[in-house]
């Protein structure tokens, strides 16, 4: 698909700008309306990449996710590897799926994730605040196709470049 | 996973985290901050003068305002040295600027630009110029997170003012609601109640405005009532907090 050498470099700045975006919240009531950027730049690689990223690169994103967010480290994780689960078991359908299709999936895929997130911190005493999780997925549903293209054009530009 | 929530080597993680969290959140406000001072410079000499003159008249009212307040603690300290109780130090303050929250809705975690070599420590209780807002929970060397009284894990040993009874509020989550569960059904609590830190566990100090009752409801069996509070520290819209640091040892 791409070139693979600078995959991991990518993969990276990808990753810590999304960590950059994440922190420049500053109201936290809007906090239940965002889009779940680091979330989705995991599907985009595990997508994009499948020979290189796995389960245990999503593990790893959910343990950083919930560094970032200050939260119970580790929290993420199980939810994030069931993601991308479903998704390495169904590359080759999910490459073929038009912008509608690919968008309801990652609705469902992170609707999944974030009722796995909430299931996991209630077992440390968290308690969840109902479907309000819907919203970030539908939020990040919308978000992922230009998401998606604007990596893919980073990918490429960089790829030319280095 | 309970296991593991308090081992030290988390903590340390944990404290990291708000450190990156401070500096990755300076990097992105540069550009805000260059805009910022542009505006700063272009604001007129007239605009200037006007709010120097506010500022001055609100000095003056408030250095009244601290005279009689002066007057009251010696007053207070006399009657404490009567009762043979401690007198009560002056806690020790430092402000600190809010620098991000927590993109976690579920979680009321802010991050803070003070730590370990500020020599503040976990636990301290924060507050701003209206009330309580929390406590620290993750430091690190330089930033630190603390965990608002309206994060669902959050409990807080208060008082009424009026009628000097004892509960635990407790948040649920929403940054305008606390709830004092298990109290007496026949407990007096009106609305408009003021709750004030009781001191009880030795965390937070006494006599700090919590919030105020905005109403009652009795459980089905009418054996207990709950109190809901609005917090009188508007927790979503500020942006410096107070820290106490020698709070515990009051």
């Amino acid at each position: 698909m791409m070139d693979q050498r600078n995959v991991h470099g990518s993969m990276l700045c990808s990753f810590v700008l999304a960590a950059l975006l994440l922190q420049s919240i500053y109201s936290p009531t809007i906090g239940a309306w965002l889009p779940r950027i680091m979330e989705l730049c995991a599907c985009y690689w595990i997508i994009a990449s499948p020979a290189t990223f796995g389960i245990v690169f999503a593990f790893l994103v959910g343990v950083l996710v919930s560094w970032v967010e200050g939260s119970f480290i580790g929290s993420a994780s199980i939810g994030l590897s069931l993601v991308a689960y479903v998704l390495l078991g169904n590359i080759h359908t999910i490459r073929q799926l038009d912008a509608i299709s690919q968008s309801l999936l990652i609705f469902l895929l992170i609707g999944i994730y974030l009722a796995c997130h909430r299931l996991t911190l209630s077992m440390v005493g968290v308690s969840s605040d109902g479907l309000s999780y819907l919203l970030s997925a539908t939020v990040s549903a919308l978000v992922w196709r230009p998401l998606s293209e604007g990596l893919d054009r980073i990918r490429f530009e960089l790829g030319r470049f280095l | 996973m309970a296991l593991v929530r308090e081992t030290p080597l988390l903590k340390t993680l944990n404290g990291w985290g708000a450190d990156i969290s401070a500096t990755s959140l300076s990097i992105i406000e540069i550009p805000k901050g260059l805009v910022q001072s542009a505006i700063d410079y272009s604001e007129s000499r007239g605009q200037m003068r006007a709010r120097i003159q506010e500022l001055e008249d609100r000095n003056l009212i408030l250095s009244a305002r601290a005279q009689r307040m002066e007057a009251l603690a010696a007053e207070n300290m006399r009657y404490r040295a009567m009762l043979n109780s401690p007198v009560a130090d002056d806690a020790t303050m430092t402000v600190a600027r809010i620098v991000a929250v927590s993109p976690d809705p579920n979680r009321h975690l802010l991050t803070i630009d003070r730590g370990e070599r500020d020599g503040i420590t976990e636990g301290a209780p924060i507050l701003n110029a209206d009330g309580v807002m929390g406590q620290l929970v993750q430091i690190g060397a330089t930033a630190s997170r603390a965990l608002l009284v309206t994060d669902n894990q959050h409990g807080l040993p208060v008082l009424n003012n009026r009628t000097g009874q004892r509960g635990i509020a407790e948040g649920v989550g929403q940054f305008n609601r606390l709830l004092v569960r298990n109290l007496a059904s026949t407990s007096d609590v009106e609305v408009d109640d003021l709750w004030v830190t009781s001191g009880l566990g030795g965390r937070f100090p006494a006599g700090y405005p919590v919030g105020v009752t905005v109403g009652t409801t009795t459980s089905a069996d009418a054996a207990y009532l709950t109190a809901s509070l609005e917090p009188l520290a508007r927790l979503d819209v500020e942006s410096h907090v107070l820290i106490l640091i020698n709070a515990a040892s009051e």
